[in-house]
């Protein structure tokens, strides 16, 4: 019981009186005073103390008795039992002392216990996502899409979601420091202060001669505004950009047809006829979440005859989400794709268009004739049956890994397709002066003598270099000093002579633009956590701007832009909504110049790969991306979209090709090329081409943290020592052939390792799971999915739970929260699985646990490989992919509730399946029972296990914890734990409409995994409320119960996934998977 | 010792038999044990015991009695000669039970005979040195005894050998002038007969003699439950049935209610969409099957317990070291003194009919 | 008691103890393993036990430590050595009360030899067993959470969980088991105490013998309360299993929502019970010297026994194929046909189930085995019997481990499926178990009469009046039939 100060009854008639009970009311103030100091008039003591002790005694005032109870032998044995007792349950439980401290100032409209949400936003690649972020008390926790931002509109992809983790990491680097002899000291930021000017003041001297900066590519007008002026200050100083992935190819693609660097925004939600050559454009490409957006517009359907659905073909050697979303996928080396590509154009040509002769009559391999035929009927609309329905809704969308020749075929090819400005949307790159990093990198290299001070502004170049180029080596060249500005103390630190903490994208100012040239403002959400600066605050005192503010000198970017004053309202509202208003730019309708794409193409001659010919191409992680991401925990047990690999990278290759090289899963294989060679593990990745191996980027790193170094990790007694972190593949890559290389050897190495995968089964063994048909199939069987699953007619022998009354008090319908996953428009692209982990707290458990299938994400994709031919046991590669996030379904009759012994899991009267996880023992009963298997359970400390697998109760990283949505527990040891359906924004939302005295609308709850899903398959609502996107959704033919057959009545549900094959082709076409006797 | 007339001897005989206690009795009649070289050697070292305790009790009745004898001069005269009756009856039996020992040991080896003669010798000579002077104390305990309790007195009369009862002597009294009796057996009063047998089937006739002499605080002890004892005993069947059912009962009930209230009345929760009042009743049926069964259990132990009075480690029957055999190959009839059948010499007569291989009376700390 | 003192020679019962034992026989050979120094063959047995119990303490510790995660549980095999094991133990705890209980009910003499041993076996067995429920929850400080109490926020446990029931059933088993050895105990515990030489012995049995004086008038009730413990506890030697098995039987997992669950188990569990309280005895007979108390006639009722309940149990598997095949439900064909059999369904890419060892090994062990006691020159061979018993246990074992394990871990969605690999905790806790079952055990037959010497008595055929002992054998079944109580 806290004091708190006396208040004043009011007695007087002036005031209001405030009582709680008649005799309150009629006691004598003075007393009601007295009871109110103490605290206890009637409460916790008075049960113990003895009534006859309260009876007034003789010369005893009312007053005194009150104050001192007189406790009886009886009332202070219970009284000190009690105490006793409370004291040794106090002592048992463990709460972590923390001290509480109030704010010294308090922050702007910090309420405790209430999140705010900042715009903000995010470069990828030559593009920005716009982001809004939660904060909690001042620490972002969660970030999501900023719906006025054009790039994101609303959605995320999963690299922003992984952001969040990045902010918190424990080893970023929390200080400069500079190299002392072998290694870093710790420096202090006014040692390097006196360093940097010290700098400073050398290159005005001398106009910046020896002095280079090397930049990662950017979109910010005030990094690009910024460098500018430091080359008109010091014109001596020089700038490079690398970037391990980098757009380069398409800008200068765009430069060969059009003669600019231009880049392209893919509109899919226009599109009828896409083909995808060697792109991943609703993956891991940049413009994804647009892209996917209009894939989730175009691709959903609810009725096949009105519906037009999207068709899309998908030419790659790896296989990509986006191939695995493909109505026809053609196994394609990444080298033969020019040539693919060229015949199309051949076979376009032949259909009347103009670019025929651009693809120099090549035909390409005969296997490939039938589907170019396809293809090209289906683009241009020759018969009658194409899927395309006008001029201009069809395109080919090149890869950034195809040469720039290839970019510009294919505009070439869109332009006589008439996409161009309807589809493929052309605009002016943000940084036209831009060079290509292997040129800039390469000139840098070339130049390294001459340079006395080397800028390394972010970025990880000794890492990410190619093989060819020893970045390590360079740096370490007597008389240069190199600066390197990075938030961890990575590679490129440990060989840099100083190093300056970078601040986090979150924690400081700056600016991005989008494709579309809106630019966004950066805000920071938190002061710099290890202090920190930003490139534009290391790069400003260059130009002459000696603020160290960043918020300054992004002002005075906007300011030199003459687009704003820097604190008007209008700068204002770019903070607010997220996108300084009227940036954008109209998308230019430029022609390409055959001749020069022409010229181009005919430089290079065309590549086979064979078994005497294989490739390898170096694909950036769907995780770690180029390493960026390395030592993020998210990212490292995110399993691979369609290998389900976590942990690791693995040369990834087709089953066939496997075979034929005589190895299994787990087998290292050596690859070399030019006296170069790398190994890492064999994985027969389904659907992969022939001779064709992927090495993902990002892994294998020497210093990217505790998690992400390539170190073996000690196993928790009875789990072995487990090495992790995957393999560096650069040193077969070549500033020439930074995506795939040609001519390797490929031969068995020595040894083998483990390669964990979350899903270990592929297949769904003829079982109706992620009920799949052709569109043909579903306008002939409407209710094909439910037909598929039996749903129980009878209902069961008890009286069901009705969830649906209406709350008779307020004449309104209570709420019946239910989900709908389109199976049709999810991509299978992970990002809910990392969302739901951000907001609901989920751990990872390192390598060996997933090998133990104890991985702890409540949302997992599974990841089914349809068969051509079921059932011949024979395993091909070529093979259609299914991807079903599985999550509690929230069952109404659920099975992990009737066994639980302590009731621990219970309904809701909403409908959700509700853990209590301080009631939970952890018999496990509850995810035995469940069919689905989506509960998962805290075998180990889990949050601990990675940094204490002993569980000597040693600290978990401070800066981990502040990462914790405080909404939502975060479970111990021992409980069971799944997916809430975000309960905590159920209830946020319900406190919300509470306080602003309106009803719960559609799309004030949003689960944490719909709100991020690029394509909208996952719709989440109020079933009673008949207008709500959900319920609309449920109503579709195509929804069906998984597992419907149990009888457990999920509340989540499924629509059936329908793939729009060319009914000219063969094989695709009947697609059902698992019951081929069924669909006709 | 030969020159000891037939009246001393039954004189010491009763003498030792009224008053000797426990211990001397046994090592007259303790003798119908198969090991004769065991048998003889502790009846050599009970003879001994006997001795003392012999001694040890004449001088002190000596000393209470000198101090009675002006007052019941002629009450004592009338007890002697009652008292000569009573002890050749008793010397008689105790003759005969020397006999069959003597029988026995001879049957086995010679020093047992030796040993059984020695201490029938030592027993002797004690008892004459005491002769004179126990007679009296005898006398004068036994006149006060008859003269403070009416009834007694009555009894005794109406007894073939009024002049000395040894149930009468052994009666627990409220009278203060017990105190003869109290001070000279070390605090302990008699409670029980206990007779031996060396079969069941013995022991079931003697059983049944003693049910059909109407006596109810009585017992028979196996070492295990003997089939047909029953009705040999006239028992009533046990009534703890019907504490093992309402036990279970109160199990079934208790369960029911335990369930209704905390699923269905306290805390309803919704669970899987199942009911949770009457609609949950298939799910209750284990718990409560399992609730009746353990408090049926449970009670059955207590029933067990309560109707046995267990445990109880102080009964007079352990007093007896023979007892020990009850839980091997022996089988014993227990007739209680606080039995209102009991009488000292009915009950002996009657247990003594039944042909025990040994009779004893079992005393018990006071 | 044995209230038909005499075997019924009709039905082709024989004497089982041999001629010219008496009272004092008896008592003298049972209690005097109690009296005299442990032989040394004990000793060898005593001393390896304790260290297992070591073991099995280390693993606790070490379990409770850092968690639950040390064992191989994973997803989606959530339950898998604890549950097995737990359930391998009560099984075997049931043969003891089943002995004691049905056997008593039935008039079957010869259960007096083996029924104290058995009903020792079954408390050390279910204290073995619960060790696993308790230890197998991630939180097991707040296992008193099953206990009818309100949590802080008022809710109480759920009694529709089968856990539940479990919960009940196990602790009921315990209690009445713990009573009905208890009370079986009274009689020989006061034997004990009447022989003691010591005051120490004598107060200690005479502590726990409750002043046990052998008075009919208390054979009378304890008689009649030892037959209300017989009643009671066959029903809940048979509801016990069958609420272990509602475990599973009232699950939605395919080979586990079997409703042939409940006598299979209970088969079962008399199968394993008997197997090992023959294991036992076998070497405790041959340590302590009892062959005149426990003869080849009871281990030949018990082979047939056996052969018995391992038909049964072996029918109980071809029945569940044969439903798994009729019902036609192609998850539960799977379970079967795939994961436990595995080459009867291949998976898409022609692999066999990954865990079709084990049900072989279950096969083999549980029905194969126990074939060999058709014949009466196996069901009467030591080393035979010795050698199948211990087939059985193991199989016994298998069968759990292929119930629990090979069910769960491939079920309904091929997404969700994962395999199961032992860690040396899960092991070394097992064997630990089987520490604190030695150990208690053989403290049990070195200081508590392990054969009911009341019991065994009256099965003697002049135990009982009119059984005249010059006609001692060959009249031995003219005696009377108990009162009629």
């Amino acid at each position: 019981m806290s004091r708190r100060k006396p208040y004043e009854f009011s007695p007087s008639a002036s005031n209001k009186a405030h009582w709680r009970s008649i005799e309150e009311k009629q006691m004598d103030p003075k007393k009601r005073q007295e009871l109110a100091e103490s605290e206890r008039p009637d409460g916790f003591f008075s049960g113990l103390v003895p009534s006859k002790s309260l009876v007034k005694r003789k010369g005893q005032s009312n007053h005194a008795l009150l104050k001192q109870p007189k406790l009886s032998r009886r009332g202070f044995l219970a009284t000190t039992g009690a105490t006793g007792a409370a004291l040794t349950l106090q002592g048992c439980l463990r709460r972590p002392e923390e001290p509480i401290l109030p704010f010294v100032r308090q922050p702007e409209y910090i309420v405790p216990g209430v999140p705010l949400h900042y715009a903000t936003a995010t470069q990828r690649g030559g593009d920005a996502l716009g982001l809004l972020v939660t904060s909690h008390a001042g620490r972002p926790t969660k970030i999501e899409g900023n719906s006025e931002q054009s790039s994101s509109g609303g959605k995320t992809d999963l690299f922003a979601q992984q952001m969040i983790w990045d902010l918190y990491d424990p080893d970023r680097s929390q200080s400069p420091a500079q190299l002392d002899g072998d290694s870093l000291a710790d420096r202090t930021y006014a040692q390097l202060d006196d360093f940097l000017a010290t700098t400073i003041r050398s290159a005005a001297g001398n106009g910046g001669a020896g002095l280079r900066f090397l930049l990662e590519p950017t979109t910010s007008p005030t990094l690009i505004r910024l460098r500018e002026r430091v080359k008109s200050a010091l014109p001596q100083a020089k700038f490079h950009t690398y970037a391990s992935v980098s757009q380069d190819n398409a800008l200068e693609g765009a430069k060969i047809a059009f003669g600019n660097r231009m880049s392209t925004r893919l509109d899919v939600s226009e599109a009828d006829v896409l083909v995808a050559i060697d792109s991943d454009f609703l993956g891991r490409d940049d413009g994804s979440v647009f892209a996917s957006k209009g894939w989730g517009a175009r691709r959903f359907v609810s009725n096949p005859d009105t519906d037009h659905m999207i068709r899309l073909y998908s030419v790659e050697g790896t296989f990509s989400i986006t191939g695995s979303n493909a109505d026809h996928r053609v196994r394609v080396a990444a080298s033969e794709c020019e040539t693919f590509l060229k015949a199309l154009a051949t076979k376009l040509g032949e259909r009347g268009l103009s670019v025929g002769p651009l693809g120099g009559n090549e035909s390409g391999r005969a296997e490939w004739a039938q589907m170019l035929d396809a293809m090209a009927d289906d683009l241009t609309g020759a018969d009658g049956k194409s899927n395309r329905r006008r001029p201009g809704a069809s395109a080919v969308v090149v890869g950034p890994r195809q040469p720039a020749r290839v970019h510009a075929l294919g505009y070439a090819i869109n332009e006589a397709l008439g996409s161009i400005g309807s589809i493929v949307k052309l605009y002016p790159a943000a940084d036209a002066e831009q060079a290509t990093v292997a040129a800039s990198l390469g000139e840098l290299v070339a130049e390294i003598d001459s340079v006395q001070t080397l800028f390394i502004l972010g970025g990880n170049p000794v890492y990410t270099t190619p093989g060819d180029v020893d970045f390590g080596e360079l740096l370490g060249r007597s008389g240069l000093t190199s600066v390197h500005l990075s938030t961890h103390r990575n590679e490129t630190t440990l060989k840099s002579t100083w190093h300056i903490p970078m601040a986090h994208e979150l924690e400081a100012w700056g600016d991005v633009r989008a494709v579309d040239g809106s630019i966004s403002i950066q805000q920071p959400m938190i002061a710099p956590l290890y202090g920190g600066r930003s490139a534009i605050e290391v790069l400003a005192p260059f130009a002459g701007e000696n603020s160290v503010s960043g918020h300054q000198i992004v002002q005075n970017s906007f300011d030199a832009n003459g687009m704003s004053p820097a604190t008007t309202a209008r700068w204002r509202s770019a903070l607010h909504s997220g996108v300084l208003a009227g940036s954008a730019v109209r998308p230019a309708t430029p022609s390409a110049n055959a001749g020069a794409i022409q010229a181009a193409l005919s430089e290079a001659s065309a590549v086979t790969v064979g078994a005497d010919n294989f490739e390898v191409q170096f694909v950036a992680d769907p995780a770690l991306l180029d390493g960026r991401f390395s030592n993020n925990l998210w990212a490292l047990e995110l399993p691979k979209p369609l290998s389900k690999v976590v942990w690791d990278n693995a040369a990834f290759m087709s089953y066939a090709t496997r075979q034929e090289l005589g190895l299994q899963n787990g087998d290292m294989v050596t690859i070399e090329k030019n006296g170069q060679s790398i190994e890492l593990p064999a994985y027969a990745l389904l659907g992969h081409a022939d001779h064709s191996i992927t090495a993902h980027l990002g892994w294998g790193r020497t210093a990217a943290g505790r998690y992400g170094n390539k170190q073996t990790w000690p196993g928790l007694g009875p789990e072995p020592d487990w090495d992790a972190g995957g393999f560096d593949v650069s040193a077969i890559r070549s500033l020439e052939a930074m995506n795939f290389v040609t001519g390797v050897n490929v031969s068995r190495g020595s040894g083998n390792y483990e390669l964990v995968i979350s899903q270990q089964h592929a297949y769904m063994e003829g079982r109706p799971i992620a009920i799949d048909a052709s569109l043909e199939e579903y306008r002939d069987q409407p209710d094909f999915a439910s037909y598929r699953t039996v749903e129980w007619t009878s209902g069961p022998l008890w009286t069901e739970v009705d969830y649906s009354p209406r709350d008779v008090a307020n004449n309104r319908p209570l709420h019946k929260w239910g989900m709908v996953v389109d199976l049709t428009t999810c991509t299978g692209c992970g990002t809910c699985t990392t969302a739901c982990q951000a907001e609901n707290n989920v751990p990872v458990v390192g390598k060996q646990e997933v090998k133990r299938g104890r991985y702890m994400t409540w949302i997992r994709i599974d990841r089914y490989f349809v068969d051509e031919n079921p059932g011949d046991h024979q395993i091909s590669d070529d093979v259609q992919v299914a991807m079903q996030p599985i999550t509690c379904q929230h069952c109404e009759e659920a099975p992990c509730e009737n066994v639980c012994p302590v009731n621990a899991t219970a309904h809701s009267p909403e409908g959700l399946n509700d853990m209590a996880y301080n009631r939970c023992i952890g018999t496990r009963y509850c995810a035995n029972n469940c069919p689905y298997k989506v509960r998962h359970y805290n075998y180990l400390d889990w949050h601990q296990h990675l940094d204490d697998p002993w569980a000597f109760h040693g600290e978990f990283p401070e800066t981990r914890q502040m990462q914790f949505n405080p909404n939502v527990t975060v479970r111990s040891r021992g409980v069971m734990e799944k997916c809430s359906y975000c309960v905590q924004r159920i209830q946020e939302a319900k406190i919300t409409v509470r306080r602003e005295d309106r009803s719960l609308e559609d799309g004030d709850v949003i689960s944490a995994c719909q709100q991020v899903c690029p394509t909208g398959a996952i719709v989440f609502g109020d079933l009673n409320d008949s207008s709500s996107a959900v319920a609309r959704v449920d109503a579709t033919n195509r929804r069906y119960k998984l597992l419907a057959e149990v009888g457990a009545q999920p509340r989540t549900t499924f629509l059936g996934l329908i793939r729009n094959p060319n009914p000219e082709l063969p094989a695709h076409g009947s697609a059902g998977g698992h019951d081929h006797e069924e669909a006709h | 010792m030969s020159d000891e007339t037939n009246d001393d001897k039954k004189k010491r005989r009763g003498t030792i038999a009224g008053v000797g206690g426990p211990r001397v009795k046994k090592t007259l009649m303790g003798v119908g044990i198969p090991d004769a070289e065991e048998i003889a050697a502790d009846l050599k070292e009970k003879a001994e015991a006997a001795k003392d305790a012999v001694s040890e009790v004449a001088e002190a009745a000596a000393e209470k009695a000198s101090d009675a004898v002006d007052a019941v001069k002629e009450g004592a005269e009338a007890a002697k000669d009652a008292a000569s009756g009573a002890v050749e009856a008793a010397a008689d039996k105790a003759s005969d039970v020397a006999d069959s020992a003597k029988e026995v040991a001879s049957d086995a080896v010679d020093s047992a005979k030796e040993a059984a003669s020695d201490a029938a010798d030592a027993v002797k000579e004690a008892a004459s040195s005491a002769k004179d002077k126990v007679a009296a104390a005898a006398a004068a305990v036994s006149s006060a005894v008859a003269g403070d309790d009416d009834e007694e007195t009555e009894e005794t009369s109406a007894d073939e050998n009024p002049g000395f009862a040894p149930g009468d002597v052994r009666r627990p009294s409220g009278s203060s002038k017990g105190g003869a009796y109290r001070g000279g057996s070390n605090g302990k009063r008699a409670a029980l007969y206990l007779a031996e047998y060396e079969t069941v089937e013995a022991l079931r006739d003697a059983a049944e003699q003693v049910r059909d002499a109407g006596y109810k605080k009585w017992d028979c002890h196996t070492p295990y439950p003997v089939h047909g004892l029953d009705d040999a005993m006239g028992l009533a069947p046990t009534k703890i049935g019907l504490i093992s059912f309402a036990g279970g009962m109160t199990g079934l009930i208790g369960a029911f209610l335990m369930i209704f209230y905390m699923n269905h009345w306290d805390y309803p929760i919704n669970i899987g969409g199942k009911p949770t009042g009457w609609g949950a009743f298939p799910s209750m049926v284990p718990v409560l099957f399992e609730c009746t069964i353990l408090l049926t259990g449970l009670s059955t132990l207590l029933g067990i317990l309560g109707l046995n009075q267990l445990p109880r480690h102080n009964h007079p029957v352990f007093e007896s070291d023979r007892f020990e055999r009850s839980t091997d190959d022996r089988f014993f009839i227990s007739i209680e003194v606080a039995d209102k059948k009991f009488d000292m010499g009915d009950t002996r007569e009657l247990l003594e009919g039944t042909s025990p291989s040994f009779l004893e009376l079992v005393e018990e700390e006071v | 008691m044995g209230s038909h003192a005499a075997p019924i020679e009709e039905i082709g019962e024989r004497q089982l103890l041999p001629p010219g034992t008496t009272f004092s026989s008896i008592t003298e050979t049972i209690a005097g393993v109690t009296e005299k120094p442990a032989p040394r063959g004990w000793w060898m047995l005593f001393l390896p036990a304790l260290c297992l119990l070591g073991l099995m303490f280390v693993c606790i510790g070490y379990l409770l430590t850092i968690g639950i995660g040390v064992w191989g549980n994973n997803t989606p095999a959530y339950w898998a050595w604890d549950i097995t094991n737990f359930v391998w133990w009560i099984g075997i705890g049931h043969a003891g009360t089943l002995i004691s209980a049905i056997l008593f009910l039935f008039r079957q003499n010869w259960r007096t030899s083996i029924n104290r041993f058995a009903e020792a076996m079954t408390v050390f067995a279910v204290l073995c067993a619960a060790i696993f429920p308790a230890l197998h929850t991630g939180r097991p400080w707040f296992d008193y959470y099953l206990f009818p109490l309100p949590n802080s926020m008022g809710i109480w446990p759920n009694l529709k969980s089968p856990l539940m029931w479990d919960f009940f059933a196990v602790n009921t088993y315990l209690t009445i088991s713990v009573v009905f050895w208890y009370v079986g105990l009274i009689p020989d515990l006061a034997t004990l105490r009447d022989r003691s030489k010591s005051l120490l012995r004598k107060r200690a049995y005479g502590f726990f013998a409750l002043g046990w004086r052998g008075s009919h008038r208390h054979w009378q009730h304890y008689e009649r309360g030892y037959l209300i413990f017989a009643g009671i506890s066959t029903p809940l030697v048979l509801s016990v299993h069958s609420v272990v098995s509602f475990d599973f039987a009232t699950s939605v997992i395919p080979g586990w929502h079997t409703t042939i669950f409940p006598p299979y188990f209970v088969a079962g569990a008399v199968f394993s019970g008997f197997a090992l309280v023959l294991t036992l005895m076998l070497i405790v007979r041959s340590v302590f010297g009892l062959h005149s108390l426990v003869t080849v006639k009871h281990m030949d009722l018990m082979n047939k026994f056996m052969l018995a309940t391992g038909t049964m149990v072996g029918y109980a598997y071809a029945m569940e194929f044969f439903i798994a095949w009729y019902s036609g439900n192609p998850y539960e064909a799977w379970v079967f046909f795939h994961n436990r059999l595995g080459f009867g369904l291949i998976d898409e890419q022609g692999n066999w189930g990954p865990l079709w060892w084990s049900y072989w090994a279950m096969i083999s062990c549980n029905v194969l085995s126990p074939q060999v006691f058709w014949s009466k020159k196996m069901r009467t061979s030591i080393p035979v019997m010795f050698v199948v018993t211990i087939f059985i246990n193991i199989g016994m074992w298998f069968e759990r481990f292929v119930i629990i394990v090979t069910s769960v871990y491939r079920d309904y969605l091929p997404g969700s499926w994962g395999s199961f690999e032992a860690t040396w905790v899960d092991i070394g806790l097992y064997c630990g178990t089987f520490g604190l079952f030695l150990t208690l055990f053989l403290l049990f037959v070195r200081w508590i009469p392990m054969i009911a010497i009341a019991e065994v008595k009256a099965t003697l055929p002049h135990a009982h009046p009119h059984a005249h002992d010059e006609h001692e054998h060959e009249h031995a079944h003219d005696a009377v039939p108990a009162p009629a109580e």
